[in-house]
Parts: structure tokens; C-alpha cells; sequence
């Protein structure tokens, strides 16, 4: 090669670009139903040229390119087009029409039928801080989920009864894994509360029906958590009340990869109780000591390992008078001591799939006494007929669980999903009675499932599951087989129905006496309807349950039980119409029935209300700094039995019956945010039943029937005040005072 | 011989991408940065946008095209959307300015805008001020020590975070202000690293001083 021949190269190159021929490319762009679209980018792949399409849905642009050549056109929420192109100076005009893609946004949604508390999800029903703000909660889990259709307003119990079940048919899981014990132990007819505050979730999701494959032993709902990752910045923080002090410390590390907290603190009831007069003679006053640590870390960009372990102690004593006899009185006292742990990691191992694995070890010891006292509170001498001896008894039950699971997550094409796992539990429990040798129970129990999202279009999408079961304490293999199907008929509103058979062993207490008992069972039919906008939220839905396999006692245990429950709910919240104003209903209607334990025919069980009402109100004043919330809830009232042995016809009857008056409960809790010297502060003060009005959760009966007693409250209402205090390490006035 | 050849075709390389390209991507640059100063409309920062998306695609090593089709997609979503598509315009916007980061990491004009994202989250959904205020300040915290310092606009919505900020959370008007005199003052020390950085803002705070002086 010579500089001739390289000139010969240069001049060539420049005399193509003097020759470059201009080729017009024009059209129209339409959706799916023939709509002109507006703002779609039209590009020619690698160049810079291109045009946005009109109100009309036309572009027009011209190039200077020539040969073959790639178009494309693309818009938000809609599959990229593409096609050649042959540039040589004639006209290109292209019609083009563009189909929506499936879109976490804009897709259908498979769980409508659940409750989703999510920061990091943009479309879900609640947000994290509505859960401590909602006026009757005071921060409790579980009590600000029952301000969700679906669930009963049970004033005598912590726990969540959803659609016609029982309290321990709800579970809850913490990062996949199952809580033992999530609520502190109590006396008979004293609710207490969650053990986990809600501060250290970032995710709930509250299942009332028709929930995942991955989960399971629970017959009616599903309250799923998932703790937060690693803090936005180190934080020590007190919390100071005439009930309860406490202390936490939570440190970042500097390269933002790890970080390690702890906190402890103390409860006790003594002072508010002196000047807040209780029905129930508390000798011991309800106290809990609670500490927990935690350390989480970064192992990759997608890996995150997280470790908590948390150790509580509650001691409650509480004196009532005697159902039988006049002159003498039952003294309760719980002893409850819990230790939970709980390790997670997830990591992305490859682009298309995710690994979710995780054990738990929870060991909880629960010492329960009834002492029958006299009228000076001195154990009662004297003779005392067999049943009201019988009333003296100490029951401890040491329970582990040891649970391990590993879920794979993966990605099929668009939206479309497969995830798979395996889960064991090993659960030992061992209960003893006065001075009867203690009975153990031993339980390995091995689930696998799998789940598939299949997205049939960006409106239709199916989800099948099926979970496999064992268990070798009941030397049983369950099937149980999940499915749901959504249908998308506007961009806002969908429909979706679900179906599933959830199983549950039966209670320790039927186990300890007969294990050859089948699992107790459920069918779930759920209709749902969901018109869900940025501010806005309807949903309304139907259900069908049917239970099988329930415990029957009475004459003799056995798993031939059975029930339904069915009803209808409505969820309306609503941020838009006023600013700074939020606000749900929700209206459940149910209608159950079951025969199970010693009913003598089907009957509605006495945890369930016909009709139930929620009102959330939530008002935020900036210039005050000054939140307010008001929540009104109302029920209406639930049936009583006297369930007795009749010796003349051999047969359980229902001796007496009735219903209890409506509940009502107005709450009201103020959050007022303020600083305090250097630290960030919330006031909280709230109140609960404002109107006062009376309260009866049931009745129980003396063993002959003739004296009846109103289950209550320990008072009409309660008052809690705090203050929550926080300091941070808060870079910003930093950066502003250098810069000032 | 040999070396004459390599000379040749780096020569030739280069020639071929300087006509090509060089003049071509400042030229298409400037123009588009200018219709961002034209008058404010939804179609307009549309148009903007999608042409600053084609010249990142481009392109693909310059983060310039990234930020600005983010800018102007944020732009897009401040000028009257409803909810919804605010929400999606939003979420559009921050995809942009990722792919930006990631060409050019720890660079205050991109955490300025990142900072407006958060900004307009809050303005779709008020009761998500509580979470969402403190990233934004994290954010701008953050970019005050990155580069380019000094950066007016970084001060801007810094200001704007402190005065819309409750002062128990670390709020003040007053030093919001101060600090937007100061973003005001920055345009006559701070110097854009070419004509085609970022260097707007100051007509907004100048009406922005205007209104909380007003």
C-alpha cells in the first residue's frame, strides 16, 4: 500500500458522505383497537434519527442513511416493535401497531385477593407506617390487620380469627419461616399481644384465603412478614412510657454492607394500673423483660444474609371469682418464657433464577397454675366436691420447633414464573399435668411444593400449586393442590378467583391422646373484584369454605367434625378526595356454621359475628406536625352456649343459648412529631372505646348451668401515652452547614 | 512501510468517526438541550426525551443522553399528570438515570434529578413523605462531596427538601433559603465541564427566590 493508494481510500470515504441520498420515513402508530398513540419513540437503531409520534399517532423524519436498517418503535408499558428497512431514497411508510406487554404495573394481579403492606412494591393496599398508625392498633401486628375485612373483632383474644376459623387457624411467617408462638402467653379471656414489633418488617402481606403453595398448616389465613434489610443509617433509639421503657442500637457500617443492632426492654403494668381501675384482681401484675439482637449482611450485590434472635419473659397473675361457688376465687398465673431465632439468605444465582433459604429455632415454656383460693385468698381447705378440686392444676409445656426451607424463584419469560422448595419441621413438645408423667410429642414434618405464575397475556394470568405434606407423628401424606385465575378487563379493574385445599395437624391437646387422626382440612372458593387506582382502592369479594376432618370430643375423639363458612366483604380506601386525608371501610358479611369438640349438631361457632364494620381515618396536619387517627369498629353480636353432658338422653345438648349485645369501639390516637434537644421524637397517645360502651365477648357457665358470667374486658378502655425517641446520625445538616 | 500503515488507518479511524459522529452527537445535543428551555409541555419533554433516549442508544458510552432523557422524562412528570401516569413517567425517569449512574457513578447532577424522583413519588402519594423525604436527603447529602462540587443544582433541591421539610424532621425555611441564595450565587463559580453538562436551573431559582422572599 503507497500514499496513493491511501489518498485514493480517503477521498472515496468523503465523497460517499457528499452522495448520501435522504430517505423520508413516515406513518402512524395505533394500539391494539386501532387508537392513535401519542409520544411513541420511532428511532432507526444505532443513529440518532428518528421522530415521536403526534396526537394523531404520525411521525415523519428523514435520513441520510442508506441500506438496510432496523426500526424500531417503543412506548411505556408496550411491547418494543421492530422491522428492516431499506433506505434508497423512496418513502418508507410503515403502520405500526404496538400490544401492551406484560408489566408488573400494568399486568394483572394474581394475589388481589390478599393485603400487602409494602414500601418497595408500588401497587399494594397498605403501606408499612399504616400499621402503626392505625388508631385502635397501638402497634400491634395482628390488631391492625383486624381492621380488614374478613376478620373478627375478638376483644377476649390476640388472635386473628379469619371467614369463620379460629384463632390458630391463622399462621404467621417470618421470612418464609413459621412462628410458633406469636403471641405472649396469657390467662383464659385476657388478649394479649404480638411478641414482634412491627417495625422490624418491611413487608406484610395478610392472607385471608386462597393463599400460596409455599405455605402451609394454616386452615383459614396467612400473615406473612418479611423483616427488613439493612438500615438507611446508624440509629439509637428509647422508648419511654408510664407501661414500658426500652433501648436500641443500630449500627451501619461504614461501607453500607453490614450492620448489627440490639435492643431491650421492660414492661409493667403496676402504675397505669393504679390509676386505671381493672375488673380483675391482678395479684400479679402483667410484666415483660424482652431483649433481641440482630446482624445483617450484604454477602453480594444480590445477597443478603440476615440473622435475628430475640429472648422474651411474661408473668401474669390474675384472680377471678369462682363460676361455682359464691365464696371462692381461681388465681391464674402464667410463667412464658420464648426464645426465637430466625436466619435467612437470599442471592440471585443466576439471571433467571433465586434462591430463598432460611432456618428457624423457636423453644417456648409455658407454665400455667390455677389455685382454687377462698375468700381471704388462702388456698381453700375444707371439703371441697371433685370438680372444684379439679380446678387445682400446673401444666407445663416445653415446645421446640426447628424449621429449615429453601425456595427457588425461577424467571420464566415476561412476567411468568416457576418457584419450587422444600421445607422440614422437627417439633418436640412435651406437656406435663399435675403429677401425671409428662407426654411427648414428636414430629418430623417434610412439605414440598411448587408454583407456577403463568401470564397468558398481560390481562389473563393463571397460578397453579401443589403442596405435598407429611407428617410422621400422624403417619400421614396430604396432597393439597392450589389454584387461582385472573382476569384484567380494564387497565384498572380485574377479577380473580381462587381455589385451594389447606390442610393443619390437629391441636397438641387432641394429639396427646390419639395420634392416628387425619389433618384437620379446608376448601377455599374466593371471588374477588379489585378496581385499584394510584389513590384509590375497591375491592369487593365472595367466598365459600368447607371444612372436614375437624376434632370432635365429647364422648370420644374423633376427626369427623365438619363446618362451612361463606360471606361477602367490601375494602374501599380512599387518599385522593381530600388532602392529607386517608381513609378505608370495610364491611364483612359471614355466615358460619360447624360441628366440632362437643357441639351436639352444627352450630355457629361463638367467635363469629354476622356482620362486621371498620371505619379508618387518618389525618395528617403538616403545619401542627400532628397526626390523627380514628377508627371505629363495630360487630354485631356473637352467639353464647351452654354446651352439657345430659345423663338422661347420654348426649351433649345445648342447655342454654343467646346472643351478646354489638360491639362497638371507637379508638383515637394522636402522633405528634417533635424534637427533643437532639433527637427526633414521637408522641403518641391513644385511646380506646372514647364512648365508653359496653363491651361482652360471651358467657360462661357454671358446671349445673344456673350462674352465668359475661366475658369483659379488664377495664372499658385503655390510655397508653409514649414517647418514642430517636437520634441518627443526620449528614445533611452537615452538608448544609459546610456549604452555608 | 509498516508503521506508515498503522498511522494510515488510525488516520483513517479516526477521520471516519469524526465525520460520523463527533460533530454529529455535540451538534444533536445542543439542539435537544435547547428545546428543554422551550416552553414546558408534556409533548415537549416527550419529544425531548424519546430524542435523547435514541442518541444513549446511540452512543451507549456517554452518560450525558441518559441523564437528560431522565431529566426530561422528570420534567414530563411535573407538568400536570395525573397520578398514575406521574407514577409510571417516575419510574421511567429513574430507569434513565440508572443507566446514566452506571456509566458515570457518584456524579452529583445525576443524584440532583434522582433527588426529583423522590420528590414527585412524594407528590403522588403524600403519606409515603415519611420514607421517602429521608432517601431524598440521603441522596443530596451525598452528592454534595461528589462531583462536580459546588453544584447549584444539588443546593436547589437540597433547599427545597429543607423547606418542605417539617422542622422536627430537620427542617428550616430559613436555612432553606440561605441555601438557595447560595445555589443562585454557584452559577458564577461553577463551571460546566463542556457546553453540553448540565447548567440549568437558574431562572427557576431566581423564581423560587422571588416566591418565598414574595
Amino acid at each position: 500500500m503507497n500514499t496513493h493508494t491511501l489518498l485514493t481510500i480517503l477521498a472515496s470515504v468523503f465523497s460517499f458522505g457528499l452522495h448520501a441520498q435522504t430517505t423520508l420515513v413516515s406513518g402512524r402508530v395505533t394500539d391494539a383497537r386501532n387508537r392513535a398513540m401519542q409520544g411513541v419513540s420511532i428511532s432507526l437503531v444505532d443513529t440518532y434519527d428518528g421522530a415521536t409520534t403526534d396526537s394523531s399517532g404520525s411521525f415523519r423524519f428523514s435520513t441520510t442513511e442508506s441500506g438496510k436498517w432496523k426500526i424500531i418503535a417503543s412506548y411505556t408499558g408496550f411491547k418494543k416493535w421492530e422491522q428492516d428497512v431499506e433506505l434508497n431514497g423512496k418513502e418508507v411508510v410503515l403502520n405500526i401497531e404496538l400490544r401492551e406487554k406484560p408489566d408488573e404495573l400494568t399486568a394483572v394481579i394474581i394475589t388481589a385477593g390478599s393485603f400487602e403492606a409494602s414500601d418497595e412494591k408500588r401497587i399494594t393496599v397498605l403501606k408499612p407506617l399504616d400499621i402503626v398508625t392505625t388508631a385502635s392498633a397501638n402497634a400491634d401486628v395482628a390488631s391492625a390487620m383486624r381492621t380488614l375485612p374478613g376478620t373478627q373483632q375478638i376483644g377476649e383474644s390476640a388472635e386473628l380469627f379469619v371467614r369463620g376459623g379460629e384463632g390458630y387457624e391463622t399462621k404467621q411467617y417470618i421470612d418464609g419461616m413459621v412462628v410458633a408462638n406469636p403471641f405472649f402467653s396469657t390467662s383464659p379471656d385476657l388478649a394479649s399481644r404480638g411478641r414482634f414489633s412491627p417495625f422490624l418488617f418491611k413487608g406484610t402481606l395478610f392472607s385471608t384465603g386462597g393463599y400460596s403453595a409455599l405455605y402451609g398448616q394454616a386452615l383459614s389465613s396467612a400473615l406473612i412478614l418479611e423483616s427488613i434489610d439493612l438500615p438507611d443509617r446508624s440509629e439509637a433509639s428509647a422508648s419511654i412510657s408510664p407501661i414500658f421503657g426500652g433501648g436500641q442500637y443500630q449500627h451501619l457500617a461504614q461501607n453500607k454492607k453490614s450492620s448489627f443492632g440490639a435492643s431491650a426492654g421492660y414492661t409493667n403494668l403496676s402504675l397505669y394500673f393504679n390509676l386505671v381501675k381493672q375488673r380483675p384482681d391482678f395479684f400479679k401484675v402483667p410484666e415483660v423483660w424482652n431483649a433481641d439482637a440482630n446482624f445483617r449482611v450484604k454477602t453480594s450485590s444480590t445477597g443478603m444474609l440476615k440473622m435475628y434472635a430475640s429472648f422474651t419473659q411474661n408473668r401474669i397473675g390474675v384472680r377471678n371469682p369462682d363460676i361455682d361457688r359464691i365464696d371462692l376465687k381461681n388465681a391464674f398465673t402464667v410463667g412464658n418464657d420464648n426464645l426465637y431465632t430466625n436466619m435467612s439468605y437470599r442471592e440471585r444465582i443466576s439471571n433467571r433464577m433465586k434462591l430463598i433459604a432460611g432456618i428457624s429455632l423457636s423453644y417456648n415454656v409455658d407454665d400455667l397454675q390455677q389455685e382454687v383460693l377462698d375468700a381471704n385468698n388462702e388456698p381453700a381447705a375444707g371439703n371441697l366436691p371433685f370438680f372444684i378440686k379439679n380446678k387445682n392444676f400446673n401444666l407445663s409445656n416445653k415446645g421446640l420447633l426447628v424449621q429449615a426451607r429453601a425456595v427457588f424463584d425461577y424467571k420464566l419469560i415476561g412476567l411468568s414464573a416457576l418457584r419450587f422448595g422444600a421445607e422440614h419441621w422437627y417439633s418436640r413438645d412435651r406437656t406435663g399435668f399435675n403429677q401425671f408423667k409428662p407426654i411427648a410429642l414428636n414430629d418430623h414434618y417434610s412439605a414440598v411444593f411448587a408454583e407456577s405464575d403463568i401470564y397468558l397475556s398481560n390481562k389473563l394470568a393463571l397460578r397453579t400449586g401443589l403442596r405435598g405434606e407429611h407428617s410422621s407423628l400422624l403417619n400421614r401424606t396430604n396432597i393439597a393442590p392450589r389454584a387461582s385465575l385472573a382476569y384484567q378487563f380494564t387497565k384498572r379493574a380485574q377479577i380473580s378467583g381462587d381455589y385451594g385445599i389447606y390442610y393443619q395437624k390437629p391441636q397438641t391437646q387432641f394429639l396427646q391422646f390419639e395420634r392416628d387422626l387425619p389433618q384437620m382440612r379446608a376448601d377455599h372458593y374466593i371471588l374477588t373484584y379489585q378496581r385499584i387506582n394510584t389513590l384509590t382502592t375497591l375491592r369487593l369479594q365472595a367466598f365459600h369454605k368447607e371444612y372436614k376432618q375437624l376434632q370432635k370430643t365429647g364422648l370420644d375423639t374423633n376427626a369427623t367434625g365438619s363446618g362451612y363458612a361463606r360471606g361477602i366483604e367490601l375494602f374501599w380506601r380512599d387518599k385522593k378526595t381530600l388532602k392529607n386525608f386517608d381513609y378505608w371501610v370495610t364491611y364483612s358479611w359471614l355466615d358460619t356454621k360447624r360441628n366440632y369438640l362437643n357441639f351436639p349438631y352444627e352450630l355457629q361457632p361463638n367467635f363469629a359475628a354476622n356482620h362486621t364494620a371498620n371505619l379508618v381515618l387518618k389525618r395528617f396536619f403538616p403545619k401542627i406536625n400532628t397526626q390523627f387517627n380514628l377508627n371505629y369498629q363495630f360487630a354485631t353480636g356473637r352467639p353464647f352456649y351452654d354446651i352439657a353432658f345430659d345423663q338422661g338422653s347420654e348426649k351433649y345438648i345445648v342447655r342454654d343459648e343467646g346472643k351478646t349485645i354489638p360491639y362497638n369501639n371507637l379508638s383515637f390516637s394522636i402522633n405528634y412529631l417533635t424534637s427533643i434537644k437532639k433527637a427526633f421524637a414521637v408522641v403518641v397517645l391513644s385511646i380506646s372505646n372514647l364512648t365508653n360502651s359496653q363491651q361482652i365477648f360471651g358467657y360462661r357457665y357454671s358446671l349445673d348451668g344456673a350462674n352465668r358470667v359475661p366475658v369483659l374486658p379488664p377495664a372499658r378502655q385503655f390510655i397508653f401515652a409514649g414517647v418514642f425517641l430517636s437520634w441518627g446520625t443526620d449528614r445533611r445538616q452537615d452538608a448544609i452547614n459546610n456549604n452555608l | 512501510m509498516k508503521n506508515k500503515i498503522v498511522i494510515a488507518a488510525i488516520f483513517l479511524g479516526l477521520a471516519i468517526t469524526s465525520i460520523a459522529q463527533g460533530p454529529r452527537y455535540a451538534e444533536s445535543m445542543k439542539k435537544n438541550i435547547e428545546t428543554l428551555d422551550q416552553k414546558p409541555s408534556i409533548e415537549n419533554y416527550q419529544n425531548a426525551a424519546n430524542n435523547f433516549e435514541r442518541i444513549a442508544n446511540a452512543e451507549k458510552n456517554q452518560w450525558l443522553p441518559f441523564y437528560y432523557a431522565g431529566y426530561a422524562t422528570v420534567m414530563q412528570a411535573f407538568s400536570g399528570m395525573e397520578p398514575g401516569n406521574m407514577s409510571a413517567a417516575l419510574d421511567k425517569a429513574e430507569s434513565f438515570l440508572y443507566q446514566a449512574a452506571a456509566l458515570e457513578p457518584d456524579n452529583s447532577e445525576i443524584a440532583a434529578v434522582m433527588s426529583m424522583v423522590i420528590t414527585g413519588r412524594m407528590q403522588v402519594d403524600g403519606s409515603q413523605s415519611m420514607t421517602l423525604g429521608p432517601k431524598a436527603t440521603a441522596i443530596l447529602s451525598k452528592a454534595m462531596s461528589q462531583q462536580p462540587q459546588g453544584n447549584p443544582r444539588v443546593m436547589m433541591n437540597l433547599s427545597q427538601n429543607l423547606y418542605y421539610t417539617p422542622e422536627p424532621f430537620g427542617g428550616s425555611k430559613k436555612k432553606a433559603l440561605e441555601l438557595m441564595e447560595k445555589a443562585l450565587q454557584a452559577y458564577d463559580t461553577f463551571n460546566p465541564a463542556s457546553e453540553l453538562h448540565p447548567n440549568w436551573g437558574k431562572v427557576y431559582i431566581e423564581s423560587v427566590l422571588k416566591q418565598w422572599k414574595g
